[in-house]
């Protein structure tokens, strides 16, 4: 108990809270910016936290974290471009609404969305800090294998238009994780002789391609613009759709808690979280359901999860070291740079410290929210700019982007493919999502696939009671829907 | 058509002119550093350093060789004729060699200098790089490393001789072309204990699964293992690989105790500096001295130590003969590493 | 071989794949396991994806093919699902719009990739305005004072964040 109130005193000790205010304006920076996003924030910020102290780094770092899910959102919404890969699924329903006058009504319900889940990120966090050591070490080759099973089974969930085509996206990401040099399997593939490729295509790269380029690549090419249309400038309904998430109290809970576990799974983030609570809200919403068209719901499930799987992307990062996410990951890095060694050690001996970090997850949120809320106004003006000149805008965030992010032009230029590889999928029919879920599950589908057989056999797959339960999860998730279809259509009620 | 005492002259000119120009350069350059006054013998000739020094780190920032490469660029330059800045840039990629490739490239004029890994550079030496790490203008050692084998609690082997009385051990690595993991291969062939390797993404995700139960053994420099070893007792180490008893881990015993003193010459590792081929012997002796002295440095060894890893440097003579026997002692287990790539 | 764009695309992918398929046979028995799997499977699936579409013989027996997800929500009015391309209808009337909208692709691309390999020998600070102003004048068609605008404003971001600010190396 009285660590929590030391945390509190350490993160409101001066001049704490400002470095965390401004990692929030510069999260909610790169989150606004498509091209540029957290961990190129959080990779370029950490030098700069060199001289401080520990408490002071951890503020603004997280404070950078907080903000980024929400500053994305606002692009996401104004500009149909998420500002970051893990806001995509909010483009669905955020920029219709913005299309039909209520860019108010999805700011507000982002706004909220953000800041209650990373509340509820952060009591879960907390509530589970010391069985956190528990959870981690009970997965194991088996149980992980499930989770990456079962995340890519949500392809099925939230493929729109052609599943075939869905399968076939997801397949293709799977086959990219295959390039580089894999321990699990000792072999170096397809590198084609290129040292760059040694180490696989990177995740960062790809995703900025994926969604920033090829989104500007259809601008220019299909001129569409969004330059004059009155109705999205309008940021009335504010306060509506704040209190939208308690309107829908249990989606959000439900969808929080859900990217809570999401960010607990290493390495795996909010790139996969946004689209699982998506479908999430998809599948289990009865009254009224017009995804896709501006359905409130769409905008609060993939923002709360977002927000909530940072809470949960630090328990084994905290607790054991292991990277939640790609953010967690360069956050690590500072970690250890600042003398902060995770482990039981770090709880045991700076407890403290991890409370100010917890402060601060949700104090930035609140404070990105409320800039945003009032900066609202000016930022729906951005959509008065023709798109004609948003798009050589993006493009030269997003090779800043990629650019920033090691240093290596390899990066620019598989940002490059993969932006003409999206514009290529959006215009023949392809789903981009599975394929970024396939690329953020790829690596730990085939390496823990390899490790189960090798340490356990076939059997280790279905003796265990964690694995098998969530390959039972699994095999519901997908038959249940299936089965509900066949009943609608029976009794004659359009699916 | 100039005449022969015309080229002449307009020879002298031009090498005048070079001298004055090199000359007042220099002079330029001075105004940026400091001058201690400190000047190492057989320096006074040569001016170096008269800009900043990049310091090459071949890792993404954060983990050892980064923290220690950041450490020692802080009081470096302490003792640099001029306290020019020694400025660490992370290049990361292809497992080392991107860094080094790029170390190698660089110009031999002594504002290049890099961390290498050994005996890890050495295998990727072996397997195939561009770069020749004898010929490598070797600076000296920051510190070596302790190998540590440790146990799950979970495992039904409790100690070692536990392990070399039966049954198949189950190892963690990250893949048997890693320095450890290869150690690990060698150590175990060599005292004839029965083994299967489970390769992991990275050691963190390999001592996790000896945490966890799913390996037997993983084996790893101290300072990985410490917090599980030391700070809790996830792991209960059995082995030290060193020649006397190691700092806390007084009950445990060392490789030499358990008859395989020889082992100690390929589990090791080693945290060297180097620059690329062919630096001139004035500045490289001027790094090389001045290098010692930031290793002995009282500040930057207390500094080493609360990073959990107390110093043990060596001279560049010391660090080149280590590249050679290192060199010379992997190059039998090439076949076999080769073996595991494939 | 009058191909719709989709099939062009496919065909590659197919084709792409197969060399994938290939070289897996070059790696050890672990290693190959998931590359030739996935490898063949995408054939199979982007192979019946391209007759369906592309070879109107087969298409009738594969209509199964252009089945929506199992849990497909109604089409999105923003027209941001990736899901739905042009039907045939619109296919052939907008082939010579097609025809030019690759062409500005390719050009694209080549600025981009232009842009990526000056960066290798000069400074971000200078090529990304530069490269803004003459991709803003040239293909987005603005006005010099747009251009210069949108270059100048970049410019100047980019110095303040990523030099000044955050004080960064590139």
């Amino acid at each position: 108990m009285l660590d929590v109130i030391q945390g509190l005193e350490s993160f409101l000790a001066w001049p704490t809270p400002l470095f965390m205010a401004l990692g929030v304006l510069l999260g909610m920076l790169f989150g606004f910016l498509p091209g540029l996003g957290g961990v190129q924030a959080l990779a370029l910020a950490t030098p700069l936290t060199f001289g401080m102290l520990p408490n002071q780094a951890m503020a603004m770092l997280i404070g950078i974290m907080g903000a980024v899910p929400f500053g994305g959102s606002i692009s996401a919404i104004l500009i149909n471009t998420p500002g970051t890969p893990q806001n995509a699924a909010t483009t669905f329903d955020g920029y219709p609404l913005a299309r039909q006058g209520k860019a108010g009504l999805a700011l507000g319900a982002s706004a909220s969305a953000s800041v209650l889940g990373a509340i509820v990120g952060a009591l879960v966090l907390v509530a589970l800090m010391p069985l956190g050591r528990q959870i981690v070490l009970a997965f194991s080759y088996p149980e992980y294998f499930m989770l990456a099973v079962m995340g890519l089974s949500v392809i099925a969930v939230v493929s729109q238009g052609s599943m075939w085509k869905g399968l076939a996206a997801g397949l293709f990401g799977l086959l990219i994780c295959m390039i580089g040099y894999d321990p699990v399997t000792g072999a170096v593939r397809y590198t084609f002789g290129l040292d760059y490729l040694y180490d696989g295509i990177k995740l960062v790269p790809a995703l900025i391609g994926l969604f920033a380029i090829s989104e500007a690549l259809e601008l220019m090419l299909k001129n569409k613009s969004f330059g004059g249309d009155e109705k999205i400038s309008s940021t009335g309904g504010l306060g509506e759709g704040i209190m939208s998430v308690f309107h829908n109290f249990w989606l959000f809970l439900r969808c929080s808690v859900l990217g809570f576990i999401v960010g607990v799974i290493p390495g795996v983030g909010g790139s996969v979280s946004n689209f699982v609570a998506y479908g999430h809200a998809v599948q289990t919403t009865t009254k009224n359901p017009h995804f896709g068209q501006g359905d409130i719901r769409g905008v609060i499930a993939p923002q709360s999860s977002d927000t909530a799987k940072d809470g949960g992307a630090m328990v084994p990062t905290i607790v054991f070291g292991i990277p939640g996410s790609v953010e967690t990951a360069v956050l690590l890095g500072a970690l250890i740079l600042h003398g902060l060694q995770p482990g039981p050690k770090l709880m045991l001996e700076e407890p403290a410290i991890v409370y100010v970090m917890v402060y601060a997850l949700v104090a930035s949120n609140i404070l990105a929210g409320l800039l945003g809320l009032f900066g609202a106004k000016y930022l729906a003006r951005l959509t008065d700019m023709p798109s004609a000149l948003l798009a050589p805008v993006i493009f030269s965030l997003a090779i800043m982007g990629a650019y920033a992010t090691e240093g290596i032009l390899g990066d620019v230029f598989v940002a490059l493919v993969f932006g003409v590889l999206g514009y290529c999928m959006r215009e023949f029919g392809f789903n981009r999502v599975p394929m970024v879920i396939a690329l953020v599950l790829g690596a730990m589908l085939q390496q823990t696939y390899h490790q189960t057989i090798m340490s356990m056999g076939a059997q280790g797959f279905f003796v265990r009671p964690i694995s098998l339960g969530l390959f039972a999860i699994t095999v519901l998730m997908l038959i249940i829907p299936v089965i509900k279809n066949r009943r609608a259509r029976e009794g004659g009620i359009p699916a | 058509m100039i005449t022969k005492s015309g080229r002449l002259i307009l020879l002298a000119c031009i090498m005048l002119s070079l001298a004055l120009l090199s000359g007042c350069s220099g002079a330029g350059d001075n105004q940026g550093a400091e001058d201690t006054g400190k000047k190492t013998a057989g320096a006074g000739s040569v001016d170096f350093p008269a800009r900043d020094i990049t310091f090459i780190v071949p890792v993404s920032p954060g983990g050892g060789f980064d923290t220690y490469a950041r450490l020692l660029a802080g009081y470096w330059p302490k003792y640099l004729p001029k306290q020019v800045h020694v400025i660490v840039k992370n290049v990361p990629g292809g497992e080392w060699n991107v860094g080094i490739g790029e170390t190698n490239r660089a110009k031999p004029d002594g504002y290049t200098v890099c961390i290498f890994n050994i005996p890890a550079n050495v295998l990727n030496q072996l397997l195939g790089a561009d770069y020749d790490l004898a010929k490598m203008t070797w600076i000296g050692r920051i510190t070596d490393t302790v190998y540590v084998g440790a146990l799950s609690p979970k495992s039904k082997f409790k100690t070692f001789e536990d392990m070399k009385k039966g049954g198949e051990v189950i190892v963690g690595t990250v893949g048997l072309s890693s320095g450890a993991g290869l150690g690990a291969l060698i150590a175990f062939q060599e005292m004839g204990i029965k083994a299967k390797f489970i390769p992991h993404e990275g050691s963190s995700e390999a001592i996790m699964a000896a945490v966890r139960g799913d390996v037997d053994y993983v084996q790893y420099p101290y300072p990985s293992l410490r917090e599980f070893i030391t700070d809790s007792k996830q792991l209960n180490p059995v082995v030290v690989y060193y020649s006397e008893r190691y700092g806390e881990l007084t009950d445990v015993p060392t490789i030499k105790e358990l008859g395989y003193g020889q082992l100690l010459d390929t589990v090791n590792l080693e945290y060297l500096v180097a620059g690329p081929p062919g630096i001139p012997d004035d500045v490289a002796e001027i790094l090389r001295d001045s290098f010692q002295k930031a290793v002995n440095d009282p500040e930057f060894i207390d500094k080493m130590e609360k990073a959990g890893q107390p110093p043990h440097p060596a001279t560049a003579e010391e660090a080149a003969q280590t590249i050679q026997s290192s060199l010379k002692a992997y190059e039998k287990y090439k076949e076999l590493v080769l073996e595991q790539r494939k | 071989m009058k191909l719709k764009g989709s099939g062009w695309f496919e065909l590659v992918i197919i084709a792409f794949s197969a060399v994938l398929l290939v070289m897996s046979t070059s790696y050890n028995e672990k290693a190959r396991l998931f590359p030739m799997i996935l490898s063949m499977v995408m054939i199979a699936v982007m192979g019946l994806i391209f007759l369906q579409e592309s070879v109107p013989a087969a298409g009738r027996y594969l209509g199964f093919v252009k089945e929506s997800g199992l849990f497909a929500s109604r089409k999105p009015a923003n027209g941001k699902v990736d899901g739905e391309g042009e039907d045939e209808g619109e296919q052939t009337q907008n082939a010579a719009v097609r025809h030019s909208e690759v062409f500005r692709l390719l050009r694209f691309i080549l600025w981009l990739l232009g842009c990526i390999i000056l960066l290798k020998f000069v400074t971000y600070l200078m090529i990304m305005p530069v490269f803004l102003l003459l991709f803003t004048k040239v293909e987005a068609r603005q006005s010099w004072r747009n251009a210069a605008g949108v270059a100048a404003g970049m410019g100047v971001f980019n110095y303040l964040l990523f030099s000044v600010l955050l004080g960064s190396r590139l």
